[in-house]
């Protein structure tokens, strides 16, 4: 655990906690080891949402240690969590649109052709960029009820099948659906009052 | 398929809207009432056969209770097993285990008003009432039925007593009676006792 900068094994150890209202430092590959074992299971299985494949979603999560080991310092996420589930969800959807020979999970097609009605590509595309979008989605996000939130982005951040989030939260496929349904409705009447020509 | 702008936007979502969908859901996931899977819409529809039955059938019994209840066992195939509670006759019962692994009896009667929302009553003995309400809470219940959930005390040696008393207001009468509970071999049985309806006398 030595080197520049101490592993967060180290500092939580110290009683850091890595969070939303503390610094984190991460360095060491026993921090590697540590982050795999917390958050592995989650990396995994949004990879695996996203790619169908058990190996490259494991390929695609050890990039993301690296690239995480790489970033931090000097970058200090305010929560590690997040921080490295982003990681991870942006290289897998890399890996997929740079494997378009491979077969896509028809699952995840889904949840494309269904964000896809909300607002297409090419009438977006010169109106404003992507932060510009992430933070209509946000303040659109956070008008919603938790769980139309939660629900919207286990299906679209997530990627989570309707049946699996379906059994998340304890509701019946058809109420996934239509939860669904109903807030991508109001996600493109809300772009719309932005100016987003949808 | 090319990805759609938004996704690509989603991944600059700040981090705590992330965190909170990550995080378990607030309303409790699945809620099961009973551990082993329960074809829901069978056992509601089971329970309300048997209610149309015994209430025909119990009609103008003296000491009998205006409703009837309903006591649930496991089985080892299918769903749980549906027995209507007599006085004074044991039928088998059986611990359920809630998702937090309080043990308990599961019981129902219908309520008056077959439209109103589905409730469950949480009878304990001395138990952290409030605790086991939030343990439990967030079950997908049948509309116009009353669960009772008996909690069985850890050691489950002993057998309990549990007071029930239920106003008839189209009657205008009170019951009052006690689901005892005690230990049968491997599993549990239940009876009512103690059953006694009184008109109900209006405050003066």
């Amino acid at each position: 655990m030595n080197g520049p900068c101490s592993s967060f094994l180290q500092k939580e150890a110290e009683g850091w906690r890595i969070g939303r209202s503390s610094s984190c430092i991460f360095g060491g590959t026993s921090a590697i080891r540590e982050t795999d074992r917390k958050y592995g299971r989650l990396c995994l299985s949004l990879s695996r949402n996203i790619l169908a494949s058990g190996e490259d979603a494991r390929e695609c999560v050890s990039d993301a240690y690296l690239a995480l080991w790489r970033r931090i310092p000097p970058e200090k996420p305010e929560d590690l969590m997040a921080y490295l589930a982003k990681i991870v969800r942006d290289l897998s959807l890399k890996r997929l649109d740079h494997d378009r020979a491979k077969k896509r999970c028809p699952e995840l097609l889904l949840s494309f052709e269904e964000l896809e009605a909300v607002l297409p590509d090419e009438r977006f595309a010169a109106q404003a960029d992507g932060a510009a979008l992430a933070s209509l989605l946000g303040a659109f996000l956070r008008q919603e009820t938790p769980t139309a939130r939660s629900v919207f982005l286990r299906r679209y951040w997530f990627f989570d099948s309707v049946r699996g989030i379906a059994a998340r939260f304890g509701f019946s496929e058809s109420k996934v659906k239509s939860l669904l349904f109903r807030t991508r409705r109001r996600l493109r009447a809300f772009l719309k009052k932005e100016g987003i020509d949808v | 398929m090319n990805m759609p702008k938004l996704i690509e936007a989603m991944n600059e979502l700040d981090d705590e809207l992330i965190l909170a969908a990550a995080a378990d859901p607030q309303t409790k996931a699945k809620a099961p009432l009973f551990r082993r899977p329960l074809p829901a819409a069978c056992a509601c529809l089971l329970v309300l056969v048997l209610a149309l039955a015994a209430g025909l059938a119990w009609q103008g019994q003296r000491g009998a209770a205006p409703f009837v209840l309903t006591a649930y066992a496991a089985q080892d195939a299918g769903g749980p097993l549906a027995s209507q509670l007599r006085p004074g006759q044991a039928v088998p019962v059986s611990a359920f285990t809630a998702e937090n692994g309080l043990k308990g009896a599961v019981f129902s009667h219908a309520a008056q008003d077959p439209k109103a929302p589905a409730s469950v009553l949480i009878l304990a003995d001395g138990a952290d009432a409030e605790g086991t309400i939030r343990a439990i809470a967030g079950l997908e219940l049948e509309r116009g039925t009353v669960y009772l959930f008996c909690v069985l005390p850890e050691d489950g040696k002993a057998g309990h007593s549990f007071p029930y008393l239920l106003r008839n207001e189209a009657q205008n009468t009170v019951t009052a009676l006690s689901i005892s509970i005690e230990r049968d071999g491997d599993g549990y049985s239940a009876k009512i006792e103690n059953v006694v309806t009184t008109e109900q006398r209006a405050a003066s």
